[in-house]
């Protein structure tokens, strides 16, 4: 009963359009009095959830973000992507997914990297010759690597509620980023050369290469910085944030010379609303999920989903089948404090590693982004281009399938998960 | 009068623009007296934690000025006009609700652990000025949606402008 | 928040899938039955779980006024927040190191003072004597009661540089301790660079040689796996640290004697089960680490000198501790070990 309470009031407030993160405090604070708890527990837990150091990467990752966005970055990053295969059948597709990549590598946000990346692209590619629908539509499904790629918000939020190590699922994210802007690489190849969308036709040499990759290497040296700072012992995941801050600052400022002092105060703002917006939803959801544990929900639901099959293909399936439904309905990272303290547990005891899970989870939930009616880099994509949501939800299909093959291959072969971090050790 | 629209302006922005940059700097000092310095500091950490604390809270005033806060509003669009500046009301309505209800039981825990005493490990901050953050905040956010709703009943009255639009159709039209 | 004690090892995300106490009975409805809710920080592997279901068995074969469920790894806050959610009334039971207790009573800091019990009996004769009463007596200003001493153990140190028996091996060594400015000015005065850090980022810090390592109690170490990146072991024993089973005063208050009675005594037994089996898995625990990591023992001539090394930290912290506490606590140590 006090479960149907909790996710029936939420689901009433969210269609109310009341913001996610209050929609959730408001069902928790409507559960508390329903069940009789006392309410000083929701407002301390507001202020207790984030009271983290780990959780710190977020505001500096978006930070980070903000500033790599002002200083003509993804445009140096594309042009690499360009020189690499932009003459080829498909270039101008294909550059665009690996800018992505490279942007996934510096922003830890899927709607930011589509942001970032499809102002540029959308129109270049459209110019270009492409169909305007397939060139959003690409763009939309490899800003999701956003995530996937470190640095990763999600990825932060799941170590910090699964007492799992941020550093290690950075490094746990790299192959399966990869593989996934492959998989959407090799369709956006076929269907290219399908419709006949050529090259530029233009000559690339390793000179023409080298000298982008020079043209770029202040923005390709932010992820050296780091995952070479977490791993090679320099610093803590938050702490390596907040470095990529000041690096960004300074190649912003002194060698690309594309941000100003003047520009600092908004930047900066705009990041620390960017943060707000996102950790709300932490403190509520925090709240959430441990009334949901007070009440047991956890066990019910772990024991209910152990007592279906006794086969961890059969449970991790059912998950995954879980994870795809909730993500096109509720916000990432909402679904990942309020539903890891559930998952997590039955993942580990059918043997899957938390890292590994973690891994999982978030390629899972970042196919959330490009599935309606949620689906935020739609948003993104159809806010940049003009096209409806409808048609936008129609060209995605063909992305969305290349990803859940990924996200199988991710489920069934924990090496591709967790050979990075057993290396490393 | 003038101080009083800069304040309108600017209170939210100032406040964390001078969070977010003690944050950064404290954080990079920490790393810088550890690795070159081979000298771990003690007191920066907690300092940038409160500091981020007070950052999250202030931030959602100016995420209601801004109106960026994250919602589902895909329903929103099946209305005409009218019917969005409608549900925007009872959605603010609803968000104004939490709010107080945050600055009212929020500053009263405050309160209580003022009076008990608890201090921080590292800086000896009183620890109920850390989660004073969130009634204050959340009492910055209520004069900011009642701002919001002014305008909105002023508007559902053919007075005044204000724009019912989803995030989804302003990012359309940018 | 920091200076609490160890949350649960970085690896345990879900040991125990339903094994939260006291689900099936509270699915099923709990009826009148007042619900009390213990939260441990530690894991589920803990001997001070054990003991809290241990608790919970003692207190519902004595009475069905009470559904016990028993949390643990900070399932419901970690220690500091718990103690909080005490002081409001939101929670009615903690069993907390007495680490974060330090910052809701400054006099809870003389169980910080390093190299001052090195022996569990001491311990034992300390807290369960007017020492311990008085401590208790302290709580009740802090909305907070003190029902039983429990035990979290003896701190001990790893690293991967070097075997460390002596003051000089700490020198320049990159700690990671807890945030808590008793434990860094120790390990500063020893010679050592300690460094507070997120426990969830503790173990690849000391993979990658962020820190050289780190001291917790034998339980904690094995349980975290730190033998897969650390080399050397010590029994430097040098912070004793005890457990409190505190509970709500607000809750307390409303309840009968003769409820109170049942509750207390159960803390009180489940307590001594918990220093018995707390004893066991550390001398286990170490045995396991030693099969991996070399073991350095601390001679009585070194501990001697660590005692004095760290001479300053005592006084220079007496006066915020409460200079009479801390006489008091040194004075009753000499006594149980007839010095
Ligand atoms: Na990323
Ligand atoms: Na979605």
């Amino acid at each position: 009963m006090t479960s149907a309470v909790l996710f029936g009031t939420f689901a009433i407030f969210l269609f109310l359009s009341v913001p996610i993160g209050i929609s959730i405090g408001l069902a928790t604070l409507v559960t508390i009095i329903y069940s009789g708890f006392p309410v000083d527990f929701l407002t301390k837990e507001l202020v207790t959830s984030i009271d983290s150091f780990p959780l710190m990467a977020v505001p500096f990752f978006i930070l980070a973000g903000e500033i790599m966005g002002k200083g003509g970055i993804s445009d140096r990053l594309f042009r690499v992507a360009n020189a690499l295969v932009g003459n080829k059948t498909g270039g101008f597709a294909i550059a665009t997914i690996i800018t992505c990549m490279f942007f996934a590598a510096i922003s830890g946000s899927g709607p930011a990297t589509v942001a970032a990346v499809g102002g540029i692209m959308i129109p270049a590619m459209v110019r270009q010759g492409y169909d305007k629908r397939f060139a959003t539509a690409t763009v939309a499904a490899a800003g999701s690597l956003g995530v996937i790629i470190p640095p990763s918000i999600p990825m932060v939020i799941y170590g910090v509620v699964g007492s799992t190590s941020i550093g290690d699922l950075f490094i746990a994210g790299v192959i399966p980023g990869l593989l996934v802007g492959l998989a959407l690489m090799v369709y956006a190849y076929f269907h290219s050369r399908k419709k006949g969308y050529t090259g530029t036709g233009e000559k690339t040499s390793i000179k023409l290469i080298g000298k982008a990759f020079w043209e770029a290497k202040w923005a390709l040296l932010i992820p050296v910085i780091i995952l070479g700072g977490i791993y090679g012992g320099i610093f803590t995941p938050t702490e390596a944030a907040v470095v990529a801050v000041v690096y960004g600052l300074l190649a912003g400022m002194l060698l690309y010379r594309e941000i100003r002092f003047s520009d600092l105060p908004k930047v900066i703002a705009d990041a620390a609303l960017t943060t707000a917006t996102i950790l709300i939803i932490v403190g509520t959801a925090t709240a959430f999920g441990k009334l949901l544990t007070m009440e047991q929900i956890p066990n019910e639901i772990a024991a209910w989903m152990l007592s279906i099959s006794e086969s961890p293909i059969v449970i991790i399936l059912l998950i995954t089948i879980l994870l795809l439904i909730v993500g096109c309905f509720m916000d990432t990272l909402a679904a990942i404090i309020i539903l890891t303290p559930i998952l997590l547990p039955i993942a580990v005891n059918i043997g899957y590693d938390p890292i590994h899970f973690g891994i999982i989870m978030v390629v899972n939930l970042a196919i959330g982004f490009i599935t309606p009616p949620l689906g935020v880099n739609l948003f993104v994509g159809s806010g940049i281009s003009g096209l409806s949501i409808e048609t936008l939800s129609k060209s995605i299909v063909p992305f969305f399938l290349a990803m859940l093959i990924t996200l199988f291959i991710v489920i069934f072969i924990p090496p591709i998960s967790l050979f990075l971090v057993e290396m490393m050790k | 009068m003038k101080a009083l629209h800069w304040l309108d302006e600017n209170a939210e922005k100032v406040l964390l623009v001078l969070l977010s940059s003690v944050m950064v700097i404290v954080i990079f000092v920490q790393v810088f007296m550890r690795y070159v310095m081979q000298n771990s500091l003690s007191w920066s950490e907690e300092l940038a934690r409160y500091c981020f604390i007070w950052a999250v809270y202030i931030g959602i005033s100016y995420g209601v000025k801004k109106q960026r806060h994250i919602k589902v509003d895909v329903l929103l669009l099946l209305f005409k006009d009218k019917g969005k500046i409608v549900f925007n009301i009872i959605s603010n309505l609803l968000f104004l609700a939490f709010a107080i209800f945050v600055v009212i039981y929020g500053y009263r825990i405050s309160e209580q652990l003022l009076a008990f005493g608890q201090k921080s490990p590292a800086n000896q901050i009183p620890m109920g000025l850390v989660y004073l953050a969130a009634p204050f905040g959340m009492a910055l956010t209520s004069i900011r949606i009642i701002q919001n709703l002014i305008a909105q009943c002023k508007a559902l009255m053919g007075k005044g402008s204000f724009d019912p639009k989803t995030e989804f159709e302003k990012l359309k039209e940018e | 928040g920091g200076g609490g004690n160890e949350p649960a090892p970085a690896d345990n995300g879900g040991d125990a899938p339903a094994e939260t106490e006291g689900g099936e009975e509270a699915a099923a409805g709990s009826g009148d039955k007042r619900v009390i809710r213990v939260s441990n920080g530690i894991n589920d592997q803990h001997p001070a779980y054990e003991a809290s279901l241990r608790f919970k068995e003692l207190v519902e074969e004595q009475t069905d006024d009470f559904e016990v469920q028993v949390y643990h790894s900070g399932q419901i806050a970690d220690d500091r927040s718990a103690i909080e959610m005490l002081q409001l009334g939101t929670l009615e039971i903690v069993v907390t190191s007495s680490s974060p207790l330090a910052n809701f009573l400054p006099e809870y800091g003389v169980f910080d003072l390093p190299f001052t019990i090195s022996d569990p009996a001491v311990a034992d004769e300390l807290l369960d004597g007017p020492f311990g009463e008085k401590m208790f007596g302290l709580l009740e200003s802090q909305g907070l009661v003190g029902l039983a001493w429990w035990e979290n153990g003896f701190r001990n140190l790893t690293n991967s540089v070097r075997p460390v028996a002596s003051v000089e091996d700490l020198n320049g060594l990159k700690i990671r301790t807890m945030e808590n400015e008793i434990h860094l000015d120790a390990w500063r005065e020893m010679g050592a660079n300690p460094t507070p850090m997120a426990f969830t980022e503790l173990f690849t810090a000391m993979q990658q040689g962020t820190v050289d390592g780190q001291e917790n109690p034998y339980p904690t170490i094995d349980l975290s796996q730190y033998a897969e990146v650390q080399e050397h072991i010590s029994d430097t024993n040098h912070v004793y640290t005890p457990f409190l089973f505190l509970f709500s005063k607000s809750i307390w208050d409303e309840l009968s004697a003769d409820q109170q009675t049942i509750i207390h005594e159960a803390a009180i037994e489940a307590g001594l089960f918990n220093r018995e089996r707390n004893r066991e898995v550390a001398d286990e625990s170490l045995e396991r680490l030693k099969e991996s990591m070399t073991f350095t023992e601390i001679t009585d001539e070194e501990r001697a000198r660590f005692q004095e090394v760290v001479q300053p930290v005592i006084e220079k912290h007496k006066d915020s501790i409460g200079a009479e506490i801390v006489d008091e606590y040194l004075n009753t140590i000499s006594e149980i070990t007839g010095g």
